[in-house]
């Protein structure tokens, strides 16, 4: 699936309701680069990812990708690399202005094997 | 001495009522959360930022329970030592409750305990539950509660009882186009029986029905098929969900050749009942007996909530599945007998404060009683899960090497964990253990896994730096 | 419960790593010969499954070097050795052993030479190359420390079923849930009493580690061994942190960074009673997390996955006791706390004793005759 165009179209549609305030944005970054994404206060980080098109951003130990699952914080399926940290559940996080969402694989690398606080593994 | 103190664990309905109740009867209450805003999964609370809106008619009566709960809790919440953002990662003993944040932890003593943990969604796998994009019918809700946000433009829903209808029809007032809503079967056919019988029930359970009665007029209204007794085959896509697979089944659950449909869909929900969250109560010592239809292993329970280990109480749906109403009176009622115990070693001593609450959670398990075989799955849904389906989406365990382990005599549940690794990841278990015990034949749901301590997800940093109890409710 | 046999040539009792070795072992040497085992538990129900999953060669008793020395082939070449081509997770990035301080690094140094007598590769370090090992480490008031290469971390679920396929396989006749509730002499052989039922067995070996003098002192059989509860947590699996396996005796604990990922941290406490339960205690984690954390600091970030306690079996000279009791047929397997790392070797030079073959001079030493003859072993020092 074309994930630019799925993110394109997907954009401000997945608001049902009109939003107050002022928006932010957070940063993704997966094996194809970073992007900005646009986040409201009190969204969480799963929530502004799956607003923006974004489905994945773990891979797991047999090689498949995963994504928000339970949407509760039980099965741990969204975590990622939040702020530096692996292991963070997206859907536990709340989203704020500059915070950084990096692609987990395994039990914590980066997508290119590096660890999440530098230096490869 | 100090006052007699009741703690509660979970701040949904069950909890926020037993809370109010035991703060109101002269107790010390604390209530430990791990959300940040009281509500629990069915009131989930938005954040201030995204509170208000607009409610669709559909959506008013849950808004008006909503707002019932919270005033009633608001009266005695000033009397309540509420800790958000808190859970209970071990009890060695109900003196010795061991509660933990982000950055400390503390053990806490309990003259009576309330546990109202409430229960989270089971899902039967099938090929292809593990890509990006399938989520669990309640994942839909939380987002869209929690954070204004739906998960796709193109939702598609299976499984069993009256939450993906629901789930679907809130899909569509959010904006999302729902292909189809799969169940395995009609989720209002076995309750008229019941109801029928019983007019109290059927009374308590108006609401409910008239709100079920709106959403399905929603999905109507949006042209939403909903295909009852079909089954979910499989979800697929490349790399993420893109489309799902049903066909008829037979009554048992297997697939009626030649009747397979497919929907593209960008995401894909699934729900097959709960599984209440025991395992506190499980830890604490409960004895649990094993209930498919309510919940999977629930603790033991009498009409106060008391179970077999003295002081300790269960309340809501961590008892079982009865719904949100009926967990808002439960905890009323065990908020009294706890409250009782805590005070005066007497779970009875304030039954009549809580009368009017057991004649209505009375009625409402009447009423759920009767929705709850629409969660019954059919016999033979588990022979959808194919060989390479995985099972333990933490460990990555297939069902072809449970099956490995069930053949080798590994059929009790605790030495089919050890010897698979499945339900030994992340999240302990809750999204695969009960398929576990299906896959394990007559021994496999007669045994609850060990509930050892360390159950929720804490830091080593907040578990070393332990702070004195001084400060808890008082 | 499953039928069980009335009448086996050769029962053993216990299911962990011990019982299982020597089962197959049995069964491999003399196929001819019916082998029951039985387990009061499901699979790895017992010790075994509650063991840190480390393995070392570097031990400071001859006994404890050359059983897991022997065993470490059979780990190195499980798959098929055993059979089990699904591996055992063996991630062999060696076991660094630490000393604060020089008294502990004089012990070191005393158990190196006494592995290299045997032709262990093990070594001793400074502080700067135990930093390279494991960068992760806080080694303040570390000196030095011993370190051997082939060491490391190894499943200890994947090893049993690997056991239990291959027994079963065998032919062994395995039953779980099965508790044996005595041993009795009968005619020329035993007559085991489990749940009301009663079983002959020819010869009987029992592996139940700290619970043999429950089943065998009415006998006047007597092991001296105390049970010595240990307490163990793991965390979610993390990032690499932790290449070698590591003990620090200042900390009284055990850190091994699993092939998952998974730390799983053994935290021992001298305080606690030889004898106490295995229940986790309250007081663990702050006394443990905080320890570990000092030791590895990138554990702070660390989420708790779960904990549990076990118990070590401790004998008078920390070595293992395998062989044939006062009573002609009766044996016993007792692990010395190390029945994870020796059961390759324990088993199968245990099977050749059964069978009445020899076996070498060192592994006949560790028969339970030492207790009443007075002969002493040597005492193994390096206990965490």
């Amino acid at each position: 699936m074309d994930r630019a165009a799925s993110s394109a179209a997907a954009t401000p549609s997945r608001r049902p309701d009109v939003r107050e305030g002022e928006g932010f944005t957070i940063l993704f970054e997966d094996r194809f680069g970073q992007r900005a994404i646009p986040a409201w206060a009190g969204e969480s980080v799963a929530a502004a990812l799956l607003a923006a098109g974004e489905r994945a951003w773990r891979t797991a130990e047999d090689g498949s990708q995963r994504g928000l699952f339970c949407g509760i914080g039980v099965c741990w399926e969204c975590r990622c690399i939040i702020d530096g940290r692996p292991n963070s559940r997206a859907c536990q996080t709340e989203a704020r202005p500059g915070l950084s969402v990096r692609w987990q694989v395994g039990p914590g690398l980066l997508p290119d094997g590096g660890l999440p606080d530098g230096g490869a593994s | 001495m100090s006052r007699a103190r009741v703690v509660v664990v979970g701040a949904g309905p069950a909890g926020m009522m037993a809370a109010a109740q035991a703060a109101r009867l002269g107790c010390a209450v604390v209530l430990v959360d791990e959300a940040p805003r009281p509500g629990g999964q069915i009131h989930r609370q938005p954040p201030p930022s995204l509170a208000g809106g607009a409610v669709s008619a559909a959506a008013r009566p849950e808004a008006e329970r909503k707002r019932r709960l919270f005033d009633r809790f608001a009266r005695h919440a000033g009397a309540i030592d509420h800790r958000p953002g808190t859970s209970v990662t071990a009890i060695y003993g109900l003196d010795r409750i061991l509660i933990a944040d982000e950055t400390s932890s503390r053990l806490i003593r309990a003259d009576a305990l309330v546990v109202a943990t409430g229960l989270h969604e089971r899902v039967v796998p099938v090929p292809g539950w593990t890509l990006p994009g399938v989520v669990t019918a309640g994942a839909l809700q939380a987002l869209l509660k929690g954070g204004r946000v739906r998960a796709g433009d193109r939702i598609a829903l299976a499984g069993a009882g009256p939450l993906p209808l629901v789930a679907a029809a809130q899909m569509v007032e959010a904006g999302a186009t729902v292909p189809v809503v799969a169940l395995l079967r009609p989720p209002w056919s076995p309750l008229w029986p019941g109801l029928l019988r019983d007019p109290a029930a059927l009374w308590a359970g108006r609401g409910v029905l008239s709100e079920g009665w709106r959403w399905l007029s929603v999905l109507r209204r949006a042209g939403v098929p909903v295909l009852t007794r079909h089954v979910a085959l499989s979800v697929s896509g490349d790399g993420a969900a893109e489309r799902l697979v049903i066909a008829r089944h037979d009554g048992r659950g297997r697939p009626v050749p030649g009747t397979e449909r497919r929907f593209a869909a960008d995401t894909v929900a699934f729900n097959h009942g709960f599984t209440a969250n025991s395992e506190l109560a499980r830890m604490a010592g409960a004895e649990t007996r094993f209930d498919p239809r309510r919940g999977g292993w629930l603790p033991v329970r009498d009409g106060d909530g008391a179970t077999s280990v003295p002081g300790l109480f269960v309340a809501g749906d961590a008892g079982g599945f009865a719904g949100g109403l009926a967990a808002a009176c439960d905890g009323a009622v065990v908020g009294a007998a706890a409250a009782g115990w805590a005070l005066h070693r007497d779970a009875g001593r304030f039954a009549a404060q809580a009368a009017a609450d057991r004649a209505e959670r009375a009625r409402h398990w009447t009423f759920q009683a009767a929705l709850a075989a629409s969660w019954e799955l059919p016999r033979d849904i588990h022979e959808l899960v194919t060989p390479a389906t995985v099972v333990c989406r933490c460990e990555g365990v297939t069902r072809a090497r449970i099956d490995r382990a069930v053949a080798d005599g590994h059929d009790g549940l605790n030495g089919l964990k050890r010897n698979t690794r499945a339900g030994m990841g992340s999240c302990g278990g809750r999204s695969c253990l009960r398929t576990l015990a299906a896959l394990a034949g007559p021994r496999g749901e007669g045994e609850a896994v060990n509930a050892r301590p360390g159950i929720r997800p804490v830091t080593l940093a907040a578990l070393a730096n332990r702070v004195s109890d001084e400060s808890v409710g008082s | 419960m499953t039928t069980l046999p009335r009448i086996a040539d050769i029962a053993v009792i216990g299911g962990g790593a011990y019982g299982l070795s020597v089962a197959l072992w049995l069964r491999r040497l003399r196929p001819d010969l019916s082998v029951l085992l039985l387990d009061r538990s499901d699979f790895a129900g017992n010790e075994t499954g509650r063991c840190g999953a480390g393995f070392r060669v570097q031990w400071g008793a001859a006994g404890n070097i050359r059983l897991c020395q022997d065993s470490l082939p059979s780990y190195e070449n499980f798959a098929e050795e055993f059979g089990y081509p699904e591996g055992i997770e063996f991630k062999q990035d060696g076991y660094l052993i630490l000393a604060h301080g020089e008294e502990q690094l004089d012990q070191l140094r005393r158990n190196i030479a006494l592995q290299s007598r045997f032709g262990v590769d093990s070594s001793l370090l400074t502080v700067e190359e135990a930093a390279r090992l494991a960068p992760g480490l806080n080694l303040s008031g570390v000196v030095g420390g011993s370190f051997c290469a082939r060491d490391g971390s190894l499943s200890p679920f994947r090893v049993l079923d690997g056991f239990h396929r291959a027994a079963a396989r065998a032919g062994v006749l395995i039953r779980h849930g099965v508790k044996v509730d005595s041993v009795e002499p009968f005619s020329s052989a035993f007559r085991l009493s489990a749940g009301g039922e009663a079983i002959e067995a020819g010869r009987v070996v029992v592996a139940t580690d700290t619970r043999i003098p429950q089943l065998l002192g009415s006998l006047g059989i007597d092991i001296p061994v105390q049970p010595y509860p240990n307490q163990a947590f793991v965390t979610e699996p993390l990032p690499p942190r932790l290449g070698p396996c590591v003990v620090s005796f200042a900390h009284e604990m055990f850190l091994n960074q699993t092939a998952r990922g998974s730390v799983v941290v053994v935290a021992s406490d001298r305080r606690r009673a030889l004898g106490a339960d295995a229940q986790p205690t309250a007081d663990l984690f702050p006394r443990a997390a905080a320890r570990a954390i000092d030791l590895l600091p990138a554990l702070g970030t660390a989420r708790l996955l779960r904990s549990w306690g076990g118990l070590y079996s401790i004998t008078p000279d920390m070595l293992a006791v395998l062989g044939e009791t006062a009573l002609p047929g009766l044996f016993v397997a007792l692990s010395g706390a190390k029945g994870f790392m020796t059961a390759p070797a324990a088993g199968r030079l245990l099977a050749q004793l059964v069978d009445g073959q020899a076996v070498p001079d060192w592994f006949a030493r560790l028969s339970p005759a030492r207790f009443a003859s007075g002969e002493e072993l040597e005492k193994e020092p390096a206990i965490v």
